[in-house]
This record gives C-alpha cells, structure tokens and sequence, in this order.
C-alpha cells in the first residue's frame, strides 16, 4: 500500500447559508401512506412518522445541479458531505457555520489530480475522508484539504480469486484503526485493511440461502461424483450492497434482496455472526423478513423490497432504504419494526432512485440520486417519543418505559410495541392481570406468560389451603368408609367378573392393542357408533384446541377459526385414509375389509385426542418454562395412538410388522398423491374460471 | 449574359427596397413605441404585426392577423402575450418545441394506421403552412386551423370582455377530415400564454389540494413538470396499481405573476376534461409556462390477466364524435401595483360569486366539527365459521351523552357528522332506507340526536353516497345500474394495499352508479333524509370523484357527469348539505364544506403551499380541517387551520379505541371521544375566542415569512401564526387574543 505526501489544492467554494436552496415545506400530512405490519403481518394503518423537513439541492446550494450523486455522509459537527459522482466532486456543507465547500481536485504524492468519479463516503474522527473510486479501483483517505494521505488500492494475497477485480463501492472505518471495503459483486464479506493500510482479510460474509433447491442440490452432490459435482451449479452467498458501523464496532450491512426473502439487514458483531434478534410474534414464515412483508405480484413481474443502504444512528436505531418503492424501514435493536415512511414519485419525501441514507441528530437524510436532491426527514413528536420509549425498554427499564407507551397509545391504538412495553411495566409494578390484557393485545407471549405465572402463584396461594382442605376431608371420609366396611362390617372388595362390552373392548385396546384386536376380529365385535362418536370427537377438540387452547400456546388467529376446514383436516382426511388403506391393503393381501378398517383405526385415534383435549386444559395452566411437558403430552399421545394403529392394522390385516410399517407408508402416499390431485384439479378449475372469465372479458371489449 | 446580368441588378433592387422597408419598418415600430394611441405595433424581435382588434373596460387586444398570435394589453400597460414574444429567438428550443412556442394550440391525436398518439401544433402544421385563418369578430377574432395533413380544422376564438381574454374552441364546429386515419384527442390551448422567460421573476398558481406555488425557474427537477386533472382523475380508467396519495385540483383555476402583473385564468368551459400542466423550469424551451389540456375523446388500456405471468395490456381509444360542446378559458388581468396569488384567489371568488350568485357571510372559524364512525364490518368467527359482522364503533346513545355533556360545558358551536353508519352503507348497498344499522340504536334515537342538537341551534348531517355500491339489492344492479369503462365492462373501483400498491380484493370492490341515474339517486336519498327532522345530508367527496360513462345508448363524459351531479343535487336535495372537500360547481349547494386540506399534494417542484382554497371559500361557506386529531402533528395541524381561517375537525369513535383494530378502519387509530374530550374543550375554546374577534369578517388575504403567517381579514382582524413559537394572534383596533399551544 502506497503513502503519499501532503500537499493542498483545493477548489473551495464558500457560501452563506442564507443562499441555500433549503426548502421548508409547512406540512402537518405526508404525501405517502404511513403504516406499519401487525403481528399476523397484515398492514395497518400508522400515523406518520416522519415528515419532509426540507429538500436540498444543488441548484439551492448554488454549486449547479448535482449529476447522479452516489453517497452521502454526515459527520459528527452534522457537516453534510455529498459525492456528486457525475461532476467529479465532493460538497461539504456544513451545518453549524453555514457555508459550502466543493472539493473537485485532490492531492496525491504533490501532484494535484482531479477528484475522479467519488463514489463511496466515510469521514472518521478526525475528519479523514474516505472515498472510493471504483473506476480507478481504489479507495482514497484525505483530509479536508483533498490531500490524499492514504491510498487502498487492489491486494495481493492468496485470500483472493486470481480473477479477482477491486471495484469498492462502500468503505467505512472501525475505531480499532481497520478500514472495511465492499467491493461490487464480491460475496466474500468485506474487504478488511488494518491501521498500516494491510489487507488482513474478509469480514462477515452471507451465508447462502437454504431454499428447496438448495437442498435438493446438497443431497445430490452426496451421491455424486467429483466430476459429476463440479458441473452442478455453485451456490455462492449473495454479495452485500452497503453497510454502516455504530460505535461499538458493529457492522451494519444490507442485501439487496436474497432468495428467502430473509435477513436482507444484519447487525454482525467482531466475529461477523448476525446478533439481531429477530422478534416473531406469531411462529410467522416472514420471520426474519425485512422490509414489505406483502409483495407485488403485477404484469407478470414479482417486486419485493430491495434495500441499497443503511445507516444506523447513535440509539442503534437502524434505517434501510428501499430502491423499489423508495421507502425508509426503521427497527429497533431487536428488530422490531419502528417506522415505514418515504415511497415512489415526484412529491416531496418519495424518490425516484434513492440511493444513499444518513442520519443526522434526530433527522434521516436520503439522497435521490435521479433527482439530484436530499431529503431531510423529521421526525414527528409521535416517532420521539416511539424512540425513547424502545430505547429505555431496550434497556431493561419498563416502568420508565410506561408514560412513553401509554402516551404512544394515545396516539396509535395499533401500536403493539406499546401494549408489550405497557404490558412489562405493569408486569414489573405487580399488576399482573392488566399486564397479561396488554400482553395479549400486543401478542407478547413471554411478556403474558411471566405475568400469568405470577398471577398463577397468587391464585394458588389464596385457594391452596382451601382445595388441601377439602382433599383432606375427601380422603379422611374415603378411609372412614374403608374402615367401616373392612373392620367394622367385615365385607371384604371382591372383584366381579364383567362381561366385555364393546365400550370395555376399546378400553382394553389401549393397553393391549394387538391381543385386543384380534380377539375383536374374531368375535366381530367391532363397534360403530364409537368410531363415530370418537371422530366427532376429534373434530370437537381439534376446533376446541383452536378456540380454547391458552394465549401463550395458541397461534391461531381466532377470526379465521373456520370449523369446514377442521371437519376436512379430521374426518375427511380420516376416511381418505381408510379408502387409500384398503385399496392399498387389498393390492397387498390384506384380510381387513373398509368396513375393519374404518372402525379398528378410529380406536387408535383415543390416545391422540385425548392427549389434545389434556393440552387443551393445561395449555391454561401452564407457563412458557413449562412448554416441555405441553409438548410431551403431545408426544405421548402421538406415539400411543401410532402404536395402536400399528397394532389394528396388522392384527385385521393379518400382516407381519414389516408390511405393516410398508403398508402404512404406502398410504401415506397414496394420500399425499389424492391431495397432490385434488389440489391440481382445484387449480385447473380456477384456471378454467380464469380462462373463461378472459373469454368473457375479451368479447366484452370487443363488442 | 445580359440576361444574368439584368437578374442581378433585379435582385439587387429587391434587397435594397427589402432592407428599405426593415428599416422603416423597424423606425415605424420604434415611433409606435412612443405613441400610445397607435394601432398597429410591431414585435421587435419576430417583425410580427399586432394590429388592435378589441377595446373593453379590461383593456385592449392586439392581433396578428397571419397566425392569430395575441396580446393583450391591461388598463395599466401591462401586455400579456399568448406566446413569448422572443419565442422564436429561443436557443434553448429546438425544432417542434420552437414551433410550440408560438403556437396557440397544441393538439394530441391518434394516427390509427400507426397506432400512436402524436401530437400536431397550429404554427408549424397551420400557420407555416399559410392554412390559418383570422378574422376580425365581435370583440375579439376567430383564427381557424386547418391542419391540411391531419384533417383537423379547429376554430379558436378570443374575444375581449370586461374582465379580460376570453378563449374559447367550439367544438361542435371542429372538423375531422380523415376520421378513418387521424382521430382528436386532446387539445392545449393557448399553451404558452404569459409564459416566464429566463429572467422574469414570478410564480404559477394552482388549486392542488389548498393550493400550491411555483416560481419560475425555481431549479428544482427540472426534467418534471405538473399535471393535475382538474377534479381528480377519471375513475372510468383501468387501474392496475395506485402508489400516489394526492389531493384534487378543486377548483379549475391557475394564475401567473410576472414582475409586478397577475394574470387568473379560470377555467370556463369543459373545465372536467381538463388537465393543468405546469413547466416553470421548462426543460425544452426557456420559459415557464401554465396551460390546460382538454381531452376531447378518452382513451384507456386494460390489463387482461394482471394477476397472471401471462398478462397483458390491451390499449383503447374512443372512437365516436366528440361529445364535448366546448372548452375555454377566461383570463383576468390584475392590474392592482401590489397583486399577488391573494389578488387571484379574489378574482376566482369575485367570478364564482356572479356565476352562482354566491353571498358573502362571517366565516365561522369556531364552529368545529365532529365527525362520528358509527359501525365498521369486523370479522369474526361464530360457532366455528368466519363471518363478518357490523360491529359499533359509536352508539348513538353513547354519541348522544358524549354532546350532552359538550353542551353542558357550554360548547355548543359545532355540527356533527355520522359516518359509516346506515345499514346498507355497511353492507355496500344503495342506501334505500337510510336507516341505522341495529347495532348502534334505532331510528328514534337518530331523531333524538338531532333535535338535541337542533336544540343547540348546531348543525347534524347524516353521511351516505349516491354514485357507488358494493352490492346490489332492492332492483338495483350492476348491470343495469352502473357505469360502464371505455371497455364497456362495468367500472369498479378499488381500494389499495398500502404497502404493495396492489387491489385490495378482500374489500370488494365499487360500482358506480351510470350518471344518467344520479337525479334518481338524489330524489331517493332526499326522500329518506327528509323523513328525519332537522337533519342535513353530508355526501363526501362526490364532487372530485367523476367518471365518464361508456353505456353505449347513454354516453356521458366526465364534463356531463359533473353537470349531471351538479343538477341532481340541485333538484332534488332540499336538507342541508355538507362536502367533503368540494369542487366549485358544487360551492353553491354546500352548507358546510369538511376536510378541506391545509397542505397540497406537495409535488416535489412545488415551492410553498397557499391557502388558496380557503381564501376563496373565506365569506362563502363554513369550512373545517381535515381531522386534527389524526394528523401527523396535532398541535402543527391546529396552527394551520387558524392561520388558514378553517375551523377544526375531528374524527370520533365512542366505543373503546381497540375496536378498530383489525378492522378497515384502523386509519382512526387515535379517535376516542373520552380521551380527547379535553383537547375538543381546549383548542374549541381557543378558536371560539378567535371567532369573537374575527367576527363577522372574511379572509382577504394570507402572506408568509419563513415561519410565521399572517391572515387579513375584511373587517381589518390580522391572525399571526408562528409554527416556530407555536402561537396564534388576532389582533383589530388594539383587542388582541393570543394562545399557545
């Protein structure tokens, strides 16, 4: 790496502020729609976070129209600085003493050169500016003076593909004296140089999308050949696009877009592993999901959002900039989703090609690089208070959290952020009920499951005494009468013998499933209206599990409860079961008739529903700690029933353990088949419909 | 030889006698410049020949006979050119844009062969072509253009009144020559009148949203201009997605100040076919200009499949004869030393008022508005299935202990709305019965309401909607009943996900009623409001949501359907009668006009917003704020309703503020009655001092400094609004009345 002496020529420009084309807009409305996802990520409306403070732009500053500036910075004196790529120059505007500085000529080793096309912009604690030039494949530090004083230009390293070309785009500067380089179309994370200007290596790169693809080419590349694998396709991570570093030394960074739709933002600590805890309320598949959680499907073109730059400001508030709809998503620390503002057109605080984002103070700047312009955004008395609010949650501080959420509350009833944070603070003051309500409404089911277990202790110390008491008494009457009968009367308990009833039969068959059932077989004792009794069973408590089952356990969104699916999912898939079964059974020699296997499955069924109906009772009683034993239940009650219809099918098959196990595969998927061609025949149904209703359309137009 | 040389001394001659003539030509312009009661000028760049053609109480009208190019010339000298007068001197413009800048028309047409739309204009397809036509008329001249190569011959007609220019096309008399090749589709007239040149210092004016301000050359986006279809864009057209959020242009109106003159062009004739577009960093020639481009026919795409990988857009165009009668425009020269965008909003309020016999009355700034959302759709799972049921959001029992106690505290200048409230509006039927929807109360407690607030001398409407359903029902049905797109399927009307841009299937969409139905309408809704006492009708933004109907034996445009509105409420509605922000045809059937906006769209190439609207709504009807209690900064949202002379709004549930959520109307994420009962106490009472010293006036005036505003009113009130200090003054002969927020 090459050092280069110090000398100065710098084309300076000085401007009073008085002369800036700064334009306020006098607005109480934003010309974008404001809102925001809820927890089952259906967009809701949100009152506006930020509003356009003023537009800056060339023409005002009076340094002529900006030419498809790149990037922005702005520096701890709130100095703007603006790599005006398309006039080969950098402007400075500062924001204390008023005036414009235009830098378009630097100086390397004495001799004066001019500023070609900036790209890229850092400035460091002491003022040192970093600017990537990714024609000339080198990134430049200067001062303020354009005397360049450190040159970075392509390594030499084994690290590096022999192909591999220096295009940097992005740098920013860490406090422990490395620089980190993006490099455009480079995958491997960033380029890292430390304090003496050395390449040491790369820093956090993606990781590769798993996606169905992906997978099926992992177990292909298992069975394959070497030469067989190297023809396949090589999945690389996908590159970063930009990244920012807080004062910590995290590195901010973002993608424009991957595969999943997943992680597009990361906040990676020293050893480059993504620390940002995504907080998903609902077990949703846009967990993770940055950015719109809904995308566009129109003219045959998907769009999604696709971020170009972050920034991060001193709070660990981070920004992401959208270039497909041109709008602002701000997250906590945790990930939560704070404010959407900005979009697509020609009013004030929307974009055409936003390019670059910063924040200043309280303030977000984002640069349109089509329009040549930057928008200051302000932040409205709702988004202040939204920030300190998360800021003192984040810090563990949630009763002094609470006035900051109770008045967010009054101005968004939506805001779920403010029912968690409510709900932590009166969690904290004792107010357990109260704190599960607002736990509830915000969805926080660690935040209802803390209050409803202190709550849970409460109602077990008041009535603890009363229910041992009356345990106590129960059993002090219950040996009374023992007492009574055996020593007194003398009338020792004798079992009787019964006779087994069907209904006794099925009792057996849960402990004895296979014995049981052939002894049914042979005395043809099989019992009907059990078998449907028990299915509506099934189809009780499955509705039941949906409807009754406790908050910190229940994902389902009580609206869509819709009892036809239910029926569907339990009693139809049930008798599909039993047709796929016998036609399967009948190709295998199997001795059961539809009617054997429709009523010995049903037996099988108890365990399962049972241990449903169990976790129905107790999902209201346990806690998130004790998720284990809800599970377990279920577990229980899966692997018993599974061993009962093991038992059924082999015993009114007459088949041996094996063909059993084969047989039940089979009808797996012969059921998966059914489905794989009921949903194809839906689909050519609505293609029908579609093609029909085109038909329609098209004479109507016609006409 | 002799021959050559005989050509050369005849050349010779032909130049000498030229220059001869140019020179004397030139000496005779500059004496006429000294003259002021010449008659004929001559331009001193284009040598074109203005002859005086019309003299009025206004001032003078000149002519150029050759191209029909006009000036006109104020009582106080000021000249208003219809082209730049060094338009052909223009450096900047180049080939068809230099012959734009001295054409007094610009048409769009369709080329059917090629399947484009082009566009033509009267100097280099007419004029250059020595095919124009000018003749002296009454008052003015008549310049016809025959577009030789297209077919078109389009009569333009100036004439001088008493009150300026006013230009006009009749377009019963516009003439297609080559139907089967060439097609009208729009025409721009007078593109370039009082047009901005690089060095001039001035601003355009127009009636986006309150109303916004450009100057001239302001540097900003200089590739984009303005456009604005006036009353909102035609709801008839295909939308595939909808990603903007902007405000109507209400009123059809733009004006132009140039140095020291003001020019107010109202829109006259065929105002809502009408789209303003507004250059003043004008990127293809050097000056700013503001015109209006009419569209004669209509033309649409539709999307076959648009939810498909296989979709595709189809492009339509209207092929029958015009049906529009007429466009025009009426230019008013201010010729007061100090006019301002003031002094325009004056002219249009003068014009509004002689047209629609308008009188002037106090603009009752504290009387405030409260706007009640009665039901919403909810989904809901009953006994296992999902259903949607009407679920209250404010009961009428609870509305009417929550005025009450308003009265009680001795508050009662307010009007109150009711929305979202009857039981077909909520199923998104027509609403035949206008009756409460069960879950709110009943009919009675309707009528108690409103003769509480009778009692209270207040103001109650009830809300609905005449020109849309969701659903049919009582023998009104899609088929029959609505509005067919220029495809000639029934028009529906969507609405939008936020975030993608997208329909919103899930909401069902709108039909909308064929206009030639809308007198029906209205004389039912009548009908039904008159079966409550002292109970006035709110119909919403109906006037800015036109449509043109294609239904093929009862064709409409969105001129006749504004017409058709107009004359339907006209007609039939005897109840007061509220808008949401109202269109000017419809001021004069307006008792209360709400959500009037205190911003414009804010076009990024926009300098400042003016309360334009609200100056000319100032004296005519009471006007309100969109609700305060939602907007981005309250406190913000209050200071420019007092600065703009509007009284306040809110937007009230009366349940628990939870019960929206989840629902389509989570935009009132903050509209509990109880919590804000004390901010309508407070700023109410606020504004209500400011009414007492505002008294009996009007708004004349609005200027800004950074800042801080200052509102004149006509009894000499001045209201000063700081944003910065957030305080609010008025002031007259030493009563003054302050607060802060």
């Amino acid at each position: 790496m090459k050092k280069f002496c110090f000398k100065k020529a710098v084309a300076v420009v000085l401007l009073t502020v008085s002369l800036l084309g700064i334009i306020t807009v006098s607005t109480s409305a934003a010309p974008y729609e404001s809102y925001s996802y809820d927890a089952w990520d259906e967009e809701i409306s949100a009152p506006v976070g930020y509003v356009t403070e003023e537009v800056i732009t060339g023409f005002g500053l009076k340094v002529g129209n900006l030419n498809k500036p790149t990037d922005i910075y702005v520096d701890d004196s709130n100095t703007l600085y603006i790599t005006d790529t398309g006039n080969n120059r950098l402007i400075m505007v500062e924001d204390g003493n008023n005036k414009v500085e235009v830098i378009d000529k630097i100086i390397i080793n004495g001799e004066e050169q001019p500023l070609m096309a900036p790209g890229g912009l850092f400035v460091d604690e002491n003022s040192n500016i970093y600017i990537t030039q990714k024609e000339l494949h080198r990134v430049i530090r200067m001062d303020k003076k354009g005397v360049v004083n450190e040159c970075y230009e392509q390594p030499e390293s084994n690290l590096l593909d022999e192909d591999f070309e220096f295009l940097p785009t992005k740098v920013v500067y860490s406090t422990n004296g490395s620089v980190m380089i993006l490099s455009e179309g480079y995958f491997y994370g960033a380029l890292t140089f430390d304090k003496n200007g050395k390449f040491v290596g790369f820093y956090g790169s993606n990781k590769v999308d798993v996606t169905v693809q992906v997978l099926a080419d992992y177990a292909w590349k298992k069975i394959l050949s070497k030469e067989q694998k190297n023809k396949m396709t090589r999945y690389v991570p996908v590159a970063y696009v930009s990244f920012d570093i807080d004062s910590d030394n995290f590195v901010y960074t973002c993608t424009q877009t991957t595969k999943n739709s997943k992680n597009e933002l990361r906040k990676l600590n020293a050893l480059g592993n993504n620390v940002i805890i995504f907080y998903d309320k609902n077990l949703s598949a846009t967990s993770e999901d940055f950015g719109d959680i809904k995308k566009s499907y129109l003219m045959g073109k998907s769009t999604d959002t696709q971020f170009v730059d972050i920034c991060v400001d001193k709070n660990g508030v981070i920004n992401g900039l959208d270039v497909s709809r041109g709008r602002i998503f701000q997250y906590d620390t945790e990930g939560r989703l704070l404010n959407i503002f900005g979009g697509s057109g020609s009013q004030d605080g929307s974009f055409v090609t936003p390019a670059a984002i910063d924040d200043r103070g309280e303030d977000i700047l984002v640069l349109d690089s089509e329009n040549g312009s930057i928008t200051v955004f302000s932040p409205t008395q709702y988004t202040k208070t939204l920030h300190t609010a998360a800021a003192l949650y984040a810090d563990g501080l949630y009763r002094e959290a609470k006035p900051y959420w109770q008045e967010l509350l009054k101005d968004n009833v939506n805001c779920e952020a403010a029912y968690v944070g409510l709900g932590r603070a009166l969690y904290t003051e004792g107010e357990y009920v109260s704190a599960m309500k607002m736990a509830r409404k915000g969805y926080d089911r660690d935040g209802y499951s803390l209050a409803f277990k202190a709550q849970r202790a409460i109602v077990i110390k008041k009535v603890f005494p009363i229910v041992a008491t009356c345990l106590m008494g129960v059993l002090a009457v219950l040996l009374f009468y023992i007492f009574i009968r055996l020593v007194i009367k003398k009338k020792p308990f004798v079992k009787k013998e019964k006779t087994l009833t069907p209904i006794r039969r099925i009792g057996r068959v849960m402990t004895h499933p296979l014995n049981e059932y052939y002894d049914i077989k042979d005395t043809n004792s099989w019992c009907l209206p059990a078998t449907i009794i028990i299915l509506l069973s099934w189809f009780a408590v499955t509705t039941m599990s949906k409807t009754m089952t406790g908050f910190i356990f229940n994902y389902h969104r009580p609206e869509d409860t819709n009892i036809l699916y239910y029926f569907s999912a339990t009693c139809i898939l049930y008798l599909l079961f039993v047709v796929i079964n016998w036609g399967v059974t009948t190709l295998t020699d199997g001795k059961g008739n539809m009617y054997q296997i429709f009523v010995a499955c049903s037996y099988a069924l108890i365990p399962y529903i049972s241990s449903m109906a169990i976790n129905i009772v107790m999902s209201n009683i346990f806690t998130a700690d004790e998720a284990a034993f809800y599970s377990f239940i279920n577990v229980i009650g899966l692997l018993w029933s599974a061993a009962i219809l093991v038992g059924a099918l082999r015993a009114i098959h007459d088949f041996s353990f094996t063909k059993t196990f084969g047989c039940i595969i089979l009808t797996v998927l012969g059921i998966l088949f059914v489905i794989f061609l009921l949903v194809l025949f839906v689909s050519l149904v609505q293609q029908f419909t579609s093609f029909v209703a085109s038909i329609f359309n098209e004479l109507l137009y016609r006409s | 030889m002799k021959l050559y040389t005989a050509y050369r001394k005849l050349i010779s001659i032909l130049l000498v006698f030229g220059m001869a003539v140019g020179v004397f030509s030139l000496s005779a312009n500059a004496e006429n410049e000294t003259d002021e009661n010449t008659e004929t000028e001559i331009s001193e760049y284009c040598n074109l020949i203005y002859d005086e053609c019309a003299t009025s109480s206004a001032g003078k009208l000149f002519v150029n006979f050759n191209s029909g190019r006009f000036y006109f010339e104020d009582v106080v000298g000021e000249k208003w050119y219809s082209n730049p007068d060094t338009g052909d001197m223009d450096e900047k413009a180049s080939g068809v844009y230099r012959m734009e800048l001295q054409s007094l028309l610009i048409v769009h047409y369709y080329d059917v062969e090629n399947k484009q739309f082009k566009k033509a204009n009267s100097e280099a397809n007419s004029v250059r072509r020595s095919d124009a036509t000018v003749e002296k008329s009454e008052n003015g001249f008549k310049a016809v253009y025959s577009f030789e190569q297209l077919g078109f011959v389009i009569p333009v007609e100036i004439t001088l009144t008493d009150e300026g220019i006013k230009a006009f096309v009749n377009c019963r008399d516009i003439k297609e020559e080559k139907p089967d090749e060439f097609m009208l589709f729009r025409i721009s007239l007078l593109p370039y009148f009082g047009a901005g040149a690089p060095d001039d210092q001035g601003y355009i004016v127009v009636a986006d949203g309150c109303g916004a301000l450009m100057n001239f050359n302001n540097g900003k986006y200089t590739k984009l201009g303005y456009s604005s279809h006036i009353y909102g864009e035609d709801l008839s057209k295909y939308v595939v997605a909808k990603s903007t959020n902007t405000y109507a242009v209400s009123m059809p109106v733009f004006g132009i100040k140039k140095e020291n003159s003001v020019v107010t062009a109202i829109v006259e004739e065929g105002a809502a076919q009408g789209t303003i577009w507004c250059f003043p960093n004008n990127s293809v020639t050097s000056y700013a200009n503001v015109y209006t481009a009419f569209d004669l026919r209509a033309d649409d795409s539709v999307v076959l499949g648009e939810d498909t990988s296989g979709a595709k857009m189809a492009a339509l165009y209207e092929k029958t004869e015009i049906q529009l009668e007429k466009i025009g425009i009426t230019y008013i020269s201010n010729t007061e030393s100090d006019a301002d965008y003031n002094k325009m909003a004056e002219t249009y309020k003068n014009y509004l008022s002689k047209r629609d016999g308008l009188k002037y009355k106090s603009q009752n700034i504290g009387d405030f508005a409260l706007d009640f959302y009665c039901a919403v759709p909810k989904k809901k799972s009953v006994l296992g299935f999902p259903v949607t049921v009407k679920t209250a959001l404010s009961r009428l029992s609870d509305i009417n202990k929550f005025i009450s106690s308003l009265y009680k505290d001795n508050i009662n200048d307010f009007s109150i709305t009711l929305r979202s409230w009857s039981r077909e509006q909520l199923s998104g039927k027509i609403d035949y019965s206008m009756k409460p929807v069960s879950v709110i109360g009943k009919k009675s407690e309707i009528q108690q309401l409103a003769d509480l607030v009778a009692d209270n001398n207040g103001e109650i409407y009830l809300n609905t909607n005449i020109n849309s359903f969701k659903k049919a029902g009582k023998g009104y049905n899609k088929w029959f009943y609505s509005a067919k797109s220029l495809s000639n399927a029934p028009i529906y009307v969507y609405e939008f996900y936020m975030s993608n841009y997208q329909k919103n299937k899930d909401l069902g969409r709108y039909s909308l009623i064929k206009p030639s139905a809308l007198n029906k309408m209205a004389s039912y809704v009548n009908k039904n409001i008159c079966k409550y006492e002292n109970m006035g009708l709110s119909l919403g933004e109906i006037s800015t949501n036109l449509y043109s109907d294609f239904n093929k034996k009862d064709m409409y445009n969105i001129e006749e359907t504004a017409l058709a509105l107009a004359s339907a409420i006209e007609k039939n509605i005897t109840a007061d009668t509220a808008f949401d922000f109202p269109a000017d045809y419809i001021i004069k059937n307006t008792k209360l006009a709400q959500n009037v906006p205190s911003s414009s769209s804010q076009a990024n190439i926009f300098d400042k917003d003016i309360p334009f609207v609200q100056l000319v709504l100032s004296g005519t009807v009471t006007y309100t704020s969109e609700a305060i209690n939602l907007a981005a900064d309250e406190k913000q949202a209050v200071l420019e309703a007092a600065a703009n002379g509007s009284a306040l709004q809110f937007d009230l549930i009366t349940e628990d503020e939870y019960s929206v959520v989840g629902t389509e109307l989570n935009g009132l994420y903050k509209s509990n009655a109880d919590l804000l009962y004390e901010e309508i106490k407070l700023y109410s009472g606020y504004f209500r001092e400011l009414d007492a010293i505002i008294q009996d006036g009007y708004m004349i005036s609005y200027t800004e400094n950074g800042k801080v505003s200052e509102s004149y009113y006509s009894n000499g009130v001045v209201v000063t609004v700081d944003r910065e200090l957030k305080t609010v003054e008025a002031s007259v002969g030493g009563k003054t009345y302050k607060f802060t927020l």
